[in-house]
């Protein structure tokens, strides 16, 4: 019995991941685009799942000679189909592709892909899936791809051009072409240098990865095995800036035949075919320091030299344009000219301005030489020190020397620009700071950073509530707002002016007509202040006190000159603070 | 008597200690000097004062290398005890100095540029700082523009300053409020429209401070500039490059690779290729 149920268990612990793997492989399919291609032809393979489900992909297989690009996702469907009762049925289907790259033909065997459904890892497709590259038979008959030998070994800083030819049967409707070029701007250390330019007109096509256009040149249709092909020519010039390796991978050419009339929003249908040229590479050898001169500028190549000057014969203070031009196999663009006001030879020159001017086929340099002395008679020639690469050793390539006349005019026999202004002494980078030398910095520590914004908040609050308050009792800027305010002041300077107890009288109901907003005529013989406003009985009693000493000493004609201009000073100030 | 002789005694005994303390504190102080000289003990770290002095004393003497591991472990002193900015951003610009005299202009850059975040207005880091830029073939600190130069305006206060300059601006609308509220009339809405109107110029360097607060700014040092990947491998993809001397903030890292924020993405960058502006 008890061996019975451990049978049982153990077939049980046996059949159930396989069969939760059988559950999380259902909805899923991995296929490859096409078992069996032409080399070049697009391949990958195709991962369709189906349902809402959680995918990841483990890593990809490594199989050799085959290189896989990254997953990625192509499409995603979703459709509502209806049950048979009348229930909303939505599936959904994802699609994932890994696109593939074989090196060369042959039968690739490409292992399982690991992939996680909801958590759950599954390999697939259940078997390795098997893919068969084949040469394009037709593609050599009616194809031509080929490219110019190349240099096995370069310089750094050796310019090289590479050429590639292609074409198609001139029987043949051309539909699209592309090339695929691996390595296309994606050579670390080389740098293009201007490409010759085309004296029959230039072309485009597309070039892979990234279908940028190129621009190409028409050659004259040739005949290869009795067949006619129309032929195009990509080249370009480079200049490897390194020592190493220059790798060009597997350059295929596309070219796509219309076979079938296109309508009017149709291209008709075409078929592809595709035509390699197998890997090469470069080797950039470094450009030696043995036997390196001190002057050399990075010249490399085969360079000759030549010069010229518009005028031989000047007065001394005039300058000689001298036009040095290099020219050759070179990288012509890549060097310093010669620094003239460095070398010996041109002491009794001086150097006022270089032109350079840099082209593919030629470097040209003018040098606006001024001869110092009416002794001298000729122009030395220009030395470029240049590693050459057709010896493999360093060279110097110079021009020949010009004569020339310098006349000296009245007074000009001495240097025509004088001694040699002192140069600028050189900025010099200040030196360490000892702990001593610095103060201090400023506050170390700040009140917040939220004070400063809830400070200006209330501010603006207070601004706004305030504002709104005062403006409710009337405009403060008003012109009786403006006289209550200086009213107290205005009251100094009449008391100040006063002559007598009638001035000061008239300047106390000034006053009061000024706080009150009321006419100076309404105060007149007034011994109340109940028109003013609440006023506080002292207040009143101090008034009706004021009012009758200003009244006597108005009317019997006594007391002094300024009779009773503290005490209504004293009481304006008593009535202000009062708020009347 | 008695107690005069007491005293007596008691003043010879307070003569032997204090000649006990001073042949002690002579013992004593000998291997310290010559500790202070040779570097920090393991056991407890140098103070920051005398970590940076030794640096000047052994950079008079000509000792560059040992001047320079003064500072820095100085420096890392100083970052663990919260020292006040002025001293760290000295400590970044005497190792400029040593890395300019080395021949490094872009590391020199760099802690020019990290002093000058730490002291804005130490104007010998500022006047190093553009001749460094130059031997390394970087253009001046800051453009022409006028958002520039009002930045770099900004940027010559500290935190610190900042925020009390923006109290300042504060009080200042407040005051003028008051008296336009109160008074009305022509001259106190144009004071209280001028005091609104410099209120974003006073607040600016608090924003900029505030903005870049939990940023830890990172500049790039390697004079060919550094590729941007969007993963942290050499093979990674692509994604853009950044000249030496730009600067992006932190973000993350991983052994021999830093994530940095550049722009709104986050990009993986060698972590050689980069150096912390923050002290």
């Amino acid at each position: 019995m008890i061996r019975w149920i451990l049978i049982n268990l153990l077939i049980v612990a046996t059949v159930a991941p396989l069969r939760a793997a059988q559950t999380a492989s259902e909805g899923l399919q991995v296929t490859l685009s096409s078992a069996l291609v032409k080399f070049g032809e697009p391949v990958g393979i195709i991962i369709r799942v189906e349902g809402d489900r959680r995918v990841r992909f483990g890593p990809l297989p490594k199989v050799s000679g085959l290189s896989f690009s990254k997953v990625t996702q192509t499409s995603r469907q979703q459709s509502v189909n209806y049950d048979t009762r009348g229930r909303p049925v939505v599936e959904q289907m994802t699609t994932f592709e890994v696109r593939l790259q074989p090196d060369g033909v042959g039968d690739y065997s490409i292992p399982p892909l690991s992939i996680e459904l909801d958590g759950q890892l599954v390999k697939a497709p259940s078997e390795a899936m098997s893919l068969e590259v084949v040469q394009d038979i037709s593609a050599s008959q009616l194809l031509l791809f080929e490219r110019e030998d190349l240099p096995a070994t370069v310089y750094e800083g050796q310019p090289y051009t590479l050429e590639l030819r292609f074409g198609w049967d001139v029987t043949r409707k051309l539909a699209d072409a592309e090339l695929q070029l691996p390595w296309w701007e994606r050579q670390e250390g080389v740098i293009e240098v201007t490409s010759p330019v085309s004296q029959t007109g230039t072309y485009e096509i597309p070039i892979r990865p990234g279908r940028r256009a190129a621009a190409i040149e028409k050659l004259p249709p040739v005949e290869r095995e009795g067949r006619r092909f129309d032929v195009y020519r990509l080249r370009r010039r480079f200049v490897a800036t390194r020592p190493g390796t220059v790798e060009f991978g597997r350059s295929l050419f596309k070219f796509s035949e219309r076979v079938g009339r296109g309508g009017v929003f149709s291209r008709g249908a075409s078929r592809d075919f595709y035509a390699p040229i197998d890997p090469f590479e470069i080797e950039v050898l470094p450009v030696p320091e043995e036997g390196r001169p001190l002057e050399w500028s990075g010249a490399v190549g085969e360079i000759e030299a030549t010069r010229s000057v518009p005028r031989r014969d000047i007065d001394l203070g005039d300058a000689i344009e001298l036009e040095v031009r290099w020219f050759g196999e070179g990288n012509l663009e890549f060097f310093d000219p010669p620094d003239l006001s460095r070398l010996p030879a041109f002491d009794q020159f001086r150097v006022l301005g270089v032109e350079d001017r840099k082209s593919p086929d030629e470097r040209v340099v003018t040098y606006d030489l001024v001869p110092l002395s009416s002794d001298v008679d000729e122009v030395p020639g220009v030395p470029l020190s240049i590693f050459d690469t057709g010896l493999s050793r360093f060279t110097t390539t110079s021009t020949e020397p010009l004569e020339i006349r310098v006349t000296a005019t009245a007074g000009a026999d001495a240097d025509p620009f004088g001694p040699e202004e002192a140069a600028e002494p050189p900025l010099v980078m200040r030196d360490i700071q000892p702990r001593e030398a610095s103060a201090g910095d400023g506050p170390r520590s700040g009140p917040g950073p939220l004070l400063g914004g809830l400070l200006l908040a209330v501010g603006i609050a207070g601004w706004a509530t305030l504002r709104a308050a005062v403006r409710r009792r009337g405009d403060p800027a008003g012109v009786r707002a403006r006289q209550r305010r200086g009213a107290l002041g205005a009251l100094r300077r009449e008391l100040r002016a006063a002559g007598g107890p009638e001035d000061a009288a008239a300047a106390l109901e000034r006053f009061l007509a000024r706080r009150s907003g009321s006419s100076p005529e309404s105060w007149i013989g007034r011994s109340s202040l109940a028109e003013a406003g609440r006023a506080s009985a002292e207040l009143e009693r101090r008034f009706a006190a004021l009012r009758g000493e200003l009244d006597r000493a108005l009317f019997s004609g006594e007391g002094p000159q300024h009779a009773g201009s503290e005490g209504v000073l004293a009481f304006a100030q008593e009535a202000v603070k009062e708020g009347l | 008597m008695g107690r005069h002789l007491t005293r007596q005694r008691g003043a010879a005994g307070g003569g032997l200690v204090a000649a006990a303390l001073l042949v002690a504190s002579l013992l004593l102080a000998s291997p310290l000097v010559a500790q202070d000289l040779s570097g920090p003990s393991a056991a407890a770290p140098e103070p920051v004062e005398i970590g940076a002095d030794r640096g000047s004393m052994l950079w008079r003497s000509g000792d560059r290398d040992g001047a320079v591991a003064a500072w820095a472990a100085a420096l890392e002193q100083a970052r663990a005890d919260g020292a006040e900015p002025a001293e760290r951003a000295r400590l970044a610009y005497n190792l400029g100095v040593s890395e300019a005299a080395r021949g490094e202009p872009m590391r020199a850059v760099a802690w020019f540029e990290a002093a000058l975040r730490s002291s804005p207005r130490m104007g010998d880091a500022r006047f190093n700082l553009g001749l460094a830029r130059a031997d390394a073939g970087l253009g001046p600190r800051s453009g022409d523009g006028l958002v520039e130069t009002l930045e770099a305006i900004a940027r010559t206060t500290t935190p610190a300053e900042a925020e009390w300059l923006a109290v300042l601006a504060a009080l200042l609308f407040a005051g003028v409020g008051l008296l336009e509220a109160l008074r009305g009339g022509r001259w106190p809405t144009r004071l209280l429209l001028a005091a609104a109107l410099v209120q974003p110029f006073l607040f600016a360097p608090l924003a900029l401070h505030l903005l870049e607060r939990g940023s830890e700014p990172f500049m790039v040092i390697d004079p060919a500039g550094v590729k941007l990947r969007a993963a942290p491998e050499d093979g990674a993809e692509r994604v853009g490059a950044l000249p030496a001397g730009s600067v992006v903030s932190y973000l993350d890292e991983l052994p021999g690779w830093t994530k940095v924020r550049v722009g709104d993405e986050a990009r993986w960058v060698p972590s050689g290729a980069l150096f912390g502006l923050r002290l």
